[in-house]
């Protein structure tokens, strides 16, 4: 009934007659408050959510930055848009904000893009079988999205960047090469030292801010996402 | 000057084969050129001072790190496991730098210069459908209102005293309050806008109009990057194997 009513009201707005007439602007109003009583389509949601992740993405890391913190934080946007409205547009999100960091922050982000879908999609799947309802299990999510992140990550480092990538990673990189291990194995094993605390910590920050996700946008996005199997056990 | 501009697809796809080649070329002079030639792509287009701050900010330390991992800690080069000395290690670095270098300004010069409706029209004939490139352009123009709240947000915490010291768990301590005082405000300015954007059919209007106003670059154009592209890639394998034969 709402969505014919918006059509109807967008049909009026923009037929030209009434585009004339001094009743143009109610009309315009009324379209407005039809279509944001109208239930939530998933093109809508992700017009308004993926952008918001990949500013997140980036945001997150600017406080990191300002905070002079030794962690990379990057994902918590691809992660929470994967957990409202799934994974292929956690996915887009992911890849989107280190392309667009690659323009505003740095140029070599988007080297990382495939990690960021990887992020996407493990989050995805154990969104879907509900690994998000509870701390414990968000912990094991994070640690497991941290070892994948670390292996997809490893050939990226090793083949393009020599091992070093300029983060706070690269001191126990230098460190395990200077003991004599091989690069391949310096940068898995400082990934996978790094990534799990790094993800875990992303996880949980996640599963806080869906913990206080006011009760209008979780009815909202509920049949978009993983909220349904995730939020049973806070509700 | 507007003939040697490429077209979209013509950009990007000079900038695959650059950065396919960079991947897998091992020689200083090449990659070096490569980078130069971004360079001053980018200066032509007025963006010389993001490679200037990307360099600076970014790849100096990075260079910097390398060279003193792989020239005075390891004292060698993964390529080469069994030689031994300070210039293998110096040359490796000196080579990831450059590649770094490279690929970094080609992806500046492939993007940066885009402004307005070319970057409108530059995603939509990259076939992404309207809704996700309206998505893409309000990022750039919400990137910097953003990065003002993130400001707001740490500041306004250490106004309040939440913030009495600069200790590091202090600092860790802020992350949590700061980005869901972030995400809740930024999350309901955001819904509103996509619905009065879908209600008024904002995506398909902005692809409608940058496709009347026409993409900015020339066919000649883009033939021209992707020849000098693939010329860069010959010469770069042609000159390493002089080298190595």
């Amino acid at each position: 009934m709402v969505q014919i009513l918006t059509r109807f009201f967008v049909s009026c707005r923009d037929s030209r007659w009434l585009q004339r007439h001094r009743f143009h602007r109610i009309i315009c109003f009324m379209t407005t408050v039809s279509a944001s009583l109208a239930p939530m389509s998933v093109k809508t949601a992700a017009l308004a959510l993926v952008p918001l992740g990949v500013l997140l993405n980036l945001g997150i890391g600017t406080i990191v930055h300002l905070l002079k913190l030794p962690l990379f934080v990057d994902a918590v946007g691809t992660i929470l848009i994967t957990l409202l409205i799934g994974w292929r547009w956690g996915a887009v999100t992911g890849v989107l904000s280190f392309l667009v960091g690659g323009l505003l922050v740095n140029p070599v982000l988007p080297w990382f893009s495939a990690t960021q879908a990887t992020i996407a999609i493990v989050a995805g799947i154990m969104a879907s079988k509900g690994w998000f309802r509870s701390l414990p299990r968000t912990i094991v999510v994070g640690i497991l999205i941290g070892i994948c992140a670390a292996i997809v990550s490893a050939p990226v480092i090793i083949w393009l960047f020599g091992g070093i990538t300029g983060s706070g990673s690269g001191f126990i990189t230098s460190f395990l090469l200077a003991s004599g291990k091989k690069i391949v194995e310096s940068v898995i094993l400082t990934g996978l030292s790094c990534e799990p605390i790094d993800k875990t910590l992303q996880c949980l920050l996640v599963f806080w801010l869906v913990k206080s996700l006011p009760e209008r946008f979780r009815t909202k996005l509920a049949p978009l996402g993983y909220l349904r199997q995730n939020t049973t056990a806070n509700a | 000057m507007r003939n040697w501009i490429p077209e979209e697809r013509g950009r990007i796809l000079a900038a695959i084969v650059a950065a396919a080649g960079t991947v897998f070329v091992r020689d200083h002079l090449a990659l070096a050129l490569l980078w130069l030639a971004s360079i001053l792509i980018l200066w032509c287009q007025g963006e010389l001072r993001s490679a200037i701050h990307f360099l600076w900010r970014i790849w100096l330390p990075l260079a910097s790190g390398l060279a003193i991992v792989w020239g005075l800690i390891v004292r060698g080069s993964p390529e080469y496991p069994d030689a031994r000395g300070i210039p293998i290690g110096l040359d490796y670095a000196a080579i990831t730098s450059l590649r770094i270098a490279a690929l970094a300004s080609v992806f500046q010069a492939t993007l940066l210069p885009l402004r307005g409706f070319q970057r409108v029209h530059f995603w939509s004939r990259l076939g992404l459908p309207p809704s996700a490139v309206a998505g893409i352009i309000s990022i750039f123009d919400l990137w910097p209102e953003f990065v003002r709240r993130v400001d707001q947000v740490v500041a306004a915490r250490c106004a309040r005293g939440l913030m009495t010291d600069r200790r590091l768990i202090t600092r860790v301590r802020q992350i949590p309050f700061a980005f869901r005082t972030l995400f809740l405000s930024s999350l309901d300015s955001s819904m509103d806008r996509a619905v009065r954007w879908q209600s008024e059919r904002l995506p398909e209007r902005l692809v409608k109009a940058a496709a009347s106003r026409g993409g900015s670059g020339s066919i000649s154009g883009s033939f021209a990057w992707i020849t000098l592209a693939i010329c860069w890639v010959a010469f770069a394998f042609r000159h390493h194997l002089i080298l190595n034969p």
